[in-house]
This record gives structure tokens, sequence and C-alpha cells, in this order.
């Protein structure tokens, strides 16, 4: 997933109100128990992410992942299911079939883990679905820059603009080395060929890249860099933001009221 | 109190015993720019090395987390090779989080604590014996070290009761031994690997 360029209400939100957001998720996924409780949270975000409007091959993908953490979700906790009462299914090794099935305790599909694990996936749906939606309408420099504001520090700030930097040139000089060692005669297929283009490829890679570090570093150090940055944009609560943040709190305050207290 | 916030708790005390063992014995020296933009290298360097793990072959059943593992040592003990200080494991293990998490996945903070306790069990590991990954035992020792606290967190603590998933005891052991293997097998080829790059770092006018 990435940036979307559009003018919809989340990308208009202040980075430290997605961050609390993304808190109050955290706690709410934590908390939450009850399916129907999860069902909402869930489908709220899915709603918030189609008013983002995104392409159909963004929709495409998340529903991809989706699928692939429903079904391992399923199938793992159909499995592995441990409480009482349960209703064999099917079996795929039976306690007395040898050693794995001494080993193991057997392996049987329960009708309740199913079902179990479909209303547990709901959780890792939430989580799966405000990322995308917070990826999608905040740059990473204002999603550091709301991190540094909310007391990161300014190390780890500049670790993480930094490190962004060196991304794309990274794919790319891999790239490169990769072409270069092919004409030397490497083969990657299989996996002596994968093992061997890690081998080739991350030493000169990491010694090139430490050239561009110290060059980086140097550029720093010559503008008396500190460790402190003057940041050229400041970030501004907006009404909605008030708003937002004071609706995700009641909404936190509640969940944890009907799960601790009611 | 919920196990899952408990092990948080204690996590957090267990960096705060790490940075004030290091602060009291004078081990905590300030990082210089060179270092912090090496460590950001380091930071990138994993985000692309688990790339192909988040675009896809992380689901492969059984043993994507024995496949994981070895890039993932590999690299970033390269970069503790570099970087031989109290605070490098730390600051490259988030610093790589919090990248991935700007740039891929956004901002969850239920990933923290387990990226903090990977890197404090190292920290703690590296202050113990006083050696930073300079023999292959202790390197080894690491990787191994790594696996084993990274995949019980999740088996015990994330899973029941973050993502309320549970595992059979065999497929618990299972999973770690793969993790513990592979993260010894990364442990090894990042000593290996680290060689020819410490040399240029430091003869050859990189």
């Amino acid at each position: 997933m990435k940036y979307l360029d559009r003018d919809t209400l989340f990308h208009r939100l202040d980075p430290r109100t997605k961050i609390g957001m993304s808190l109050a998720c955290a706690c709410l996924i934590v908390i939450l128990e009850k399916p129907i409780f999860l069902g909402l949270l869930c489908s709220t975000l899915f709603i918030f992410f189609l008013l983002l409007r995104p392409s159909p091959a963004a929709v495409k993908i998340t529903l991809c992942v989706m699928a692939s953490a429903f079904t391992a979700t399923v199938i793992s906790q159909g499995v592995f299911y441990g409480f009482e009462p349960r209703t064999r299914w099917l079996t795929f090794i039976s306690e007395n079939s040898g050693p794995l099935g001494h080993l193991t305790g057997g392996l049987h599909l329960y009708k309740e883990g199913l079902l179990y694990g479909a209303v547990q996936s709901l959780r890792l749906f939430s989580a799966l679905l405000l990322s995308t939606i917070i990826v999608m309408t905040t740059y990473p420099s204002e999603l550091i820059l709301g991190l540094k504001s909310l007391g990161v520090p300014d190390k780890i700030g500049f670790i993480a603009m930094v490190s962004i930097r060196f991304v794309p040139s990274l794919a790319e000089e891999a790239r490169r080395i990769l072409t270069a060692q092919k004409l030397r005669g490497l083969k990657l297929k299989g996996i002596r060929g994968a093992l061997n283009g890690f081998r080739y490829l991350l030493p000169p890679m990491i010694i090139d890249n430490l050239r561009n570090a110290r060059r980086v570093a140097l550029a720093a150090e010559v503008r008396a860099y500190s460790g402190k940055r003057v940041e050229v944009r400041t970030l501004r609560f907006a009404g909605i933001d008030v708003w937002v943040i004071l609706i995700t709190f009641v909404i936190v305050t509640l969940s944890i009221y009907d799960r601790f207290i009611a | 109190m919920n196990p899952y916030v408990l092990s948080i708790v204690l996590i957090l005390l267990l960096g705060a015993v790490i940075f004030y063992l290091g602060l009291k014995n004078k081990l905590l020296s300030a990082f210089s720019i060179q270092e912090l933009v090496n460590i950001a290298l380091f930071c990138s360097l994993l985000y692309v090395s688990i790339l192909p793990f988040k675009l896809g072959l992380g689901r492969i059943p059984f043993i994507n987390s024995f496949l994981f593992s070895i890039p993932f040592t590999a690299t970033l003990f390269i970069g503790i090779r570099i970087v031989p200080k109290l605070g490098t494991v730390t600051l490259i293990i988030f610093g790589q989080s919090l990248l991935s998490q700007v740039t891929f996945s956004g901002v969850n903070p239920l990933w923290w604590p387990y990226a903090l306790l990977a890197s404090f069990m190292l920290e703690a590991y590296f202050l113990i014996t006083g050696n930073y990954l300079n023999t292959l035992i202790n390197a080894m020792g690491a990787g191994c070290l790594r696996g084993l606290v990274v995949n019980l967190y999740f088996f015990l603590f994330s899973a029941p009761y973050l993502w309320h998933k549970f595992y059979a005891p065999w497929y618990v052991f299972v999973k770690t031994s793969e993790g513990i293997i592979g993260s010894c097998i990364g442990a090894v080829v990042g000593f290996y690997l680290s060689k020819p790059v410490i040399k240029a770092y430091l003869h050859g006018g990189v």
C-alpha cells in the first residue's frame, strides 16, 4: 500500500490524531471480546477504507491479504481449538497412527474451532484495515513528525528519516550488483542459487552503502547537525481532530466499561 | 492483570535495568552522526531483506519462521558488528520496525513490545558476555537467544492474549525450534559475511 493523493476526511486529520486512533484501535483489539463488537469495529474500518475511494487494485490486494489471514486463522484455530465442548469434523492424524499420532496427540479439525477462528480473524482485519488507512492517507515524513511531536526522541526520528532515504537506493543498488554478478557467471536458480545470491550480494551492497552513509553523515556534520531539527512544517490540531479524539476516547471508555465493569 | 499487559511492563522494566546498568558502568556513550547514519542504513537493509516475506513468502506454511530468521539475523548481526555499542540493537530493531510501520503497515503499537523484547534480550546478552559478536560462538549464542525469545513471546503471550489464538504445544515447539535454527544459521552467515565488510570499513577507505 502507498500514499493515495485524495482530499478526504482522513487526509485532513493531523498525524497525531491518526497515531492516537491507532493506539485506541490496539486497545480495542485487546479489550473487545464479543463477536458483535469486533464485527462492528471491523466493518466500520472497512467503510472508512472504502470512503478513501481506493483503486480497484488496492481493494483487491486488501481483500487478498484479508482472505489469506482469514484462511490461516480459521484452519489453525480449527485444528488447535482447545475449549470444550468441541466436535470433531475431520481427522488428519489419528491418536493411534504411529509416532506422529503419539507425538501430536492426534490432529483433528473441530467445528467450534473453525467458528472461533472466523471470529478472531476480525481482530487481524481491524489492525490491517486501520494500518492501511493510515498508510494511504499520510506521508511517512508526516507520521515521523507526528511521532516526534508525541515524544519519540529526535535521534530515532533522524534514523527513521534517513532509513527512508536509503530504501530506494538499496533496491537500485541490489539490482545493479546482481546484474554484475550474473555477468560474472552467478546462477540464482534453486536454494543453492538463492544462498549464493545472498552471499555475493550483501557484502558489496553494504560496503557501497557505507560509503554513501559516510557522505550523508558528512553532509549533516558540516551543517552543524546535532540531532535536533528545525521543522519547516509544524503540526496543528483542527476542530475535526478534537472531535475524532473525543469520539475515539468515548468508544474506548465504553469498551473498558463493558468488559471490566458492567 | 492480563499476562500480555504484565509482559509489556516486564519488557519496559528490563529495558530500564539494562540502560541503567549501562549508564552506571559507563558503557552507554552518545552515538556520533556517522554511527546514527550507519544504524539507519542497517534499518533499511533489514527492511529490504524481509520485504519478500511481507509480499507473500511469509505465507509459506510451517517453514516461514525458519526462512524469515536467516536474512533477518544475518543482516542484523553485520550491523551490530559495524557499530558494537550498547543501544545499537535497540536502535536497529526499533528503527526497522518504525520504518516498516511508517512506509508499509501503518503505525501499530501492538508490534512495539515484540521489537523491544527482541532488542533488550540481545542488549542484555551483550552486556553479560561483554562481547559484541567477536567470536562465532558468541554470535551463535545470540542467534539462538533471539530465535528462542521472539518465538516464545509470540506463541506464549501475543498469540493467546492479544490475538486470542491458540496453538498445540508440539506446534509451538516445532516453530520455536525452526526459529532458533534459522536464527543460528543467520548468525553464522552474518558473522562470516561481516568480515569483508569490517575490513573494508576499517581499512578500505569506506
